[in-house]
């Protein structure tokens, strides 16, 4: 009985101490896969840490973040902090996401054209992915954002 | 009778000079105003524009050197550009190549001499209206990155032009506001102010009748843009002064 009772503990431990080593991989690592399974990323520029600042409220739980905008197009990667809450940061980043929708709304009603409303399609309906330590969201075409998603997932799997 | 031969011969030598010099003064003066004119028109050869859907209807309406082609104006694709967060971050199309990209990429390729920049009609100016700081830190940002690229450039800041009785969204006073703030950093960064309000604007502050293209009260006619022009070049020497 002590025996079993001390292998138990020991295999806790064990997945314990697995547990905490996930393997989480680099933001260079997850940001790269997700770039290469798209069509073209070419027209993708990396935003600052200034952009970074002034768009989201990072401070209190992103540990490192890449961002790509391009015309119509943005990809965010977010490594939370280890004990970051999940939810918080979704929140943020989803108001985030609304304040660009908002944004694009309010240049419609100055030039109005399709190429905005298309715009404005994609921040409203910009898929926002969570697994790990990471957060992500894709504003995409549809058929973009189904390999960006995979290959993300694929990146932390 | 011969000195009467050698009076003739000298009178007639006098006269032919003094015709000689009315002439060379003639033509001196002649060559002076092409050359004043040469050179008005070779300032704004001079000048390349950035900015939002005013300056990228420059294309269509004012009077460019190489019209519709010239390389004289950056602008993105879809004419607007938004003076935001992003704004580093928009493409413009390279007059060079053709190609879309950033506008501090653009400034590294051409290095221009003098940019005159007139931008927030799109977007900042009604966007950032309650927030002036904001407008005026994301316009340095961009002019940061400009410099970084092409740090010889001479940046020139425009004012934003005013808008017409029909513009719903933007008024003057957003606009009014908004040049405080561009005025503000020129002055601080030693750069030319070019405050076109003045020669656009009716007895009531609005963007004259003439000079609305279009209902939205924004966009300007061909004799906007030549009223444009002719006011830039009341900023020649002190454009010059900064280089």
């Amino acid at each position: 009985m002590k025996r079993i009772f001390l292998t138990l503990i020991a295999l806790s431990l064990l997945f314990c101490a697995c547990g905490r080593n996930t393997n989480t991989p680099d933001i260079t690592t997850v940001s790269n896969k997700i770039l290469n399974a798209l069509e073209s990323k070419d027209d993708l520029t990396l935003a600052d840490d200034d952009f970074l600042e002034n768009n989201l409220s990072s401070d209190d739980f992103i540990d490192d973040c890449k961002i790509y905008i391009g015309d119509n197009k943005e990809i965010g990667i977010l490594k939370l902090e280890e004990n970051a809450s999940k939810a918080t940061a979704e929140r943020s980043l989803m108001e985030y996401l609304t304040n660009e929708a908002s944004s694009i709304s309010s240049l419609i009603t100055l030039y109005p054209s399709d190429a905005l409303n298309e715009k404005l399609g994609r921040y409203q309906n910009a898929t926002v992915v969570q697994k790990g330590r990471y957060l992500c969201y894709f504003v995409l075409p549809e058929a973009e954002t189904a390999k960006a998603k995979s290959a993300f997932l694929e990146a932390l799997s | 009778m011969r000195f009467n031969r050698v009076f003739l011969c000298l009178l007639c030598c006098m006269l032919i000079c003094n015709g000689c010099d009315k002439a060379f003064a003639a033509n001196t003066e002649a060559a002076q105003e092409v050359n004043e004119g040469e050179k008005e028109a070779c300032f704004l050869d001079t000048l390349t524009f950035l900015g939002d859907s005013t300056t990228a209807h420059m294309l269509l309406r004012a009077p460019l050197k190489g019209g519709k082609d010239s390389k004289q104006i950056w602008a993105t694709k879809s004419r607007y550009l938004n003076l935001s967060s992003r704004i580093t971050y928009e493409k413009i199309i390279c007059p060079e190549n053709g190609q879309e990209l950033t506008v501090a990429e653009v400034a590294g390729i051409t290095r221009p001499q003098r940019l005159v920049i007139t931008l927030g009609i799109d977007y900042g100016v009604y966007y950032y209206r309650n927030d002036l700081d904001t407008f005026g830190y994301y316009y340095e940002k961009l002019l940061d990155a400009i410099l970084a690229a092409s740090p010889n450039t001479n940046l020139i800041l425009q004012s934003i032009f005013p808008v017409g009785k029909n513009s719903t969204v933007i008024t003057n006073d957003m606009v009014d506001h908004a040049n405080g703030v561009i005025a503000e950093i020129a002055a601080r960064r030693s750069l030319v102010y070019i405050d076109a309000a003045a020669v656009l604007r009716d007895a009531e502050g609005y963007l004259k009748a003439d000079y609305c293209y279009s209902d939205d009260g924004i966009h300007l006619t061909a004799s906007a843009y030549e009223a444009i022009f002719e006011n830039i070049k009341n900023y020649e020497t002190e454009v010059k002064a900064k280089e």
